[in-house]
């Protein structure tokens, strides 16, 4: 049997993780602050030529805000704190999700019918309408509270929302698997529950898992950029008069945030809009990708582990090849004379 | 005597299991409007976020207390609520004719996908699967985008976006509340075409000469309508969710978008936020058991393969 490779795979993640030490050595190493704004341009004799937004020119490739500051700086900057985020919560969904799914369907499945109602709003109100009503409060501009703490807060509801989600997956999954031939066999020749837990359904799990997070991450991301149009940045928003007018803008610079905040300016400066949203659609295409890619490789196993034999049965009979003696046959003659 | 005590045992019993998961629910739902009660937000810089369940009792008390206070006519009373009735049937001309649009548009797409060559048909399913995760808003930005642009290029106008003032578009929304659950949906058919393809009938089909087109209109479509209703779900909470935020971009006045959003931010009492969510989400989960009644009667009754 072929093995998958995972090569597209392989390349999107390398992509992606460029990208994230990029950002991440920005603040070490870039080039001049996006924070000090760049200034009006005048003309020879000191008249201003052009006010902020700057549309895309060889010095500012993306152009710049509407408070003069470099985009591509900016999404640089954005950039570690939106991957950051995504990863962490969807490696904490899949995690505690997983894990409780699969004690409670191989110990207690009687209250997965408690967990469902308590989690019922969850399935029924579209998750962006939970995020805003949990969110709300807190994300408020003008309270106290530290901005790491908002994010942390942040990341509990982002978790929560799409925790449900993963446990009744799981939870359906190993039910499934539980009732294939060869795990009620195990069951019947006395397997414990632990052991074919071990055994049997953990490895047929993992392939989904894997998928599912690559499904939370591109969830998480769709969640965040809707946060971002009811102004619920990643961190918060502050107000800071940067250049001549003060709007709403995310205190980290986040991706999603950046693309919320920058909305309205679609009709006049889309580059700025778009500079965000673009970087954030190459790392969609780039989940994406991987995505398509684990699940053709599942297909793939799924068709081909009908057709071939385990590795150990084909050794078997290769090392019994060895032994095979026309001595050992009894002709069928032989045979029928004997009985 | 024995068989009545028995029967009258396991009636108390489903009873109670009943009304505990009806609590379970209502507990669900204080927990989700006193969540943030659970943390404590009085730190200072460099502290990070503590549990605490001080507030906890309290909050949950005043939920449940407010909870009580339900009853049939406050709802009625809600409802009659004339911005509440016209936020309703606002809402809902978008949602419905979006509904209409992504159907007919799902099933263009599918037919054609699937009735090409093979090859040709391959390639068409890789691109759409880049569509299943993509953002909404990409395309509401990309559909705005191009709005601007024949406005300012050709100062020809196709639609009007904003709902400033009175005005309530109807057109825009429902294009961008449509487009990407109908490629969707289009998707889930080419799937489920695909899967169904393998099937016996199908090949017998082939071999008695009718042609592709009959097979997969007649036949085939008749067969895979219950793994599509499955899935029809998504596409109708994709669109759920596209309105909210289309309604709130956009500044649509008068929907059921705004008038939750005035009872998040500003409510003092819970239940005309939960009824207002109720008001928002009922006809579509009506829709969903509706489809799966539908779907039960006239296609696995007389099947039986498919359990839903």
């Amino acid at each position: 049997m072929k093995l998958p490779t995972y090569r597209k795979t392989k390349i999107s993640l390398a992509v992606l993780l460029a990208l994230l030490i990029a950002s991440i050595l920005y603040d070490y190493i870039g080039p001049g602050d996006y924070r000090s704004m760049l200034d009006q341009l005048y003309d020879e004799n000191g008249d201003v030529l052009e006010n902020p937004p700057y549309p895309p020119s060889k010095d500012y490739i993306l152009g710049t805000d509407r408070d003069g500051r470099d985009n591509l700086l900016l999404i640089l900057d954005g950039l570690k704190y939106t991957i950051a985020a995504v990863f962490i919560v969807s490696l904490a969904r899949v995690a505690v999700g997983a894990m409780l799914g699969i004690i409670t369907e191989t110990w207690a499945p009687a209250i997965k019918a408690f967990v469902k109602a308590f989690f019922l709003p969850f399935h029924y109100v579209p998750l962006l309408l939970v995020a805003v009503i949990l969110m709300d409060a807190v994300i408020f501009p003008f309270n106290e509270i530290p901005v790491i703490v908002k994010i942390e807060y942040q990341l509990i509801v982002l978790f929560l929302l799409g925790f449900p989600a993963v446990f009744f997956f799981t939870t359906d999954l190993v039910k499934e698997i539980s009732t294939k031939p060869y795990v009620t066999s195990s069951a019947l020749l006395g397997g414990s529950k632990f052991h074919i837990l071990r055994v049997q359904i953990l490895p047929h799990l993992k392939p989904h898992l894997i998928l599912l997070f690559v499904q939370q991450v591109l969830q998480t991301l769709q969640i965040l950029m809707g946060l971002a149009i009811f102004r619920l940045f990643l961190g918060g928003r502050h107000e800071e008069k940067i250049y001549n007018t003060s709007y709403p803008k995310s205190i980290t610079n986040e991706l999603a945030g950046l693309t919320g905040q920058n909305f309205w300016t679609l009709k006049n400066a889309p580059w700025v809009a778009f500079s965000s949203l673009g970087l954030l659609l190459v790392i969609f295409i780039l989940v994406i990708v991987i995505k398509n890619e684990i699940i053709a490789n599942m297909d793939r196993q799924t068709e081909q582990s009908g057709l071939s034999f385990p590795k150990t049965k084909q050794q078997d009979i290769k090392e019994d090849g060895d032994n095979i003696t026309s001595a050992k046959f009894i002709p069928i003659k032989q045979k029928v004379l004997d009985q | 005597m024995i068989n009545g005590l028995w029967i009258l045992k396991n009636v108390f019993t489903k009873a109670l299991y009943i009304l505990a998961l009806i609590g379970t629910f209502l507990l669900g739902i204080s927990f989700l409007l006193s969540f943030t009660a659970i943390f404590n937000f009085d730190r200072k810089p460099g502290e990070h976020l503590a549990i605490s369940f001080d507030g906890v009792q309290l909050r949950l008390q005043t939920i449940f207390t407010q909870l009580m206070d339900f009853s049939f006519k406050d709802v009625f009373d809600y409802v009659k609520n004339p911005n509440v009735l016209d936020g309703f049937m606002n809402s809902y001309k978008v949602l419905g004719i979006s509904l209409v649009a992504i159907i007919m548009l799902g099933c263009m797409i599918g037919f054609l996908v699937i009735l090409l060559p093979i090859k040709l048909r391959r390639r068409f399913h890789q691109f759409l699967d880049y569509f299943e995760g993509l953002p909404d808003l990409l395309f509401i930005f990309i559909i705005n985008m191009l709005n601007i642009y024949l406005l300012k290029e050709f100062n020809f106008k196709v639609f009007s976006m904003y709902g400033f003032g009175s005005s309530q578009p109807v057109a825009f929304p429902v294009i961008v509340t449509s487009f990407l659950p109908a490629v969707l949906f289009g998707l889930y058919l080419i799937k489920c075409m695909e899967e169904e393809e393998q099937a016996h009938y199908v090949q017998l089909g082939y071999s008695k000469g009718l042609s592709r087109p009959y097979l997969y209109s007649v036949y085939m479509l008749r067969n895979i309508l219950p793994v599509l209703s499955l899935k029809f779900r998504v596409i109708l909470y994709m669109m759920l969710s596209n309105l909210i935020l289309i309604e709130h971009m956009y500044h649509y006045n008068i929907t059921l978008t705004n008038q939750i959003i005035e009872q998040v931010f500003r409510g003092q009492h819970v239940l005309p936020l939960i009824y207002g969510i109720g008001i928002l989400i009922f006809p579509v989960i009506l829709l969903e058991y509706l489809i799966k009644l539908i779907v039960k009667e006239t296609v696995i009754r007389k099947r039986g393969e498919f359990q839903l």
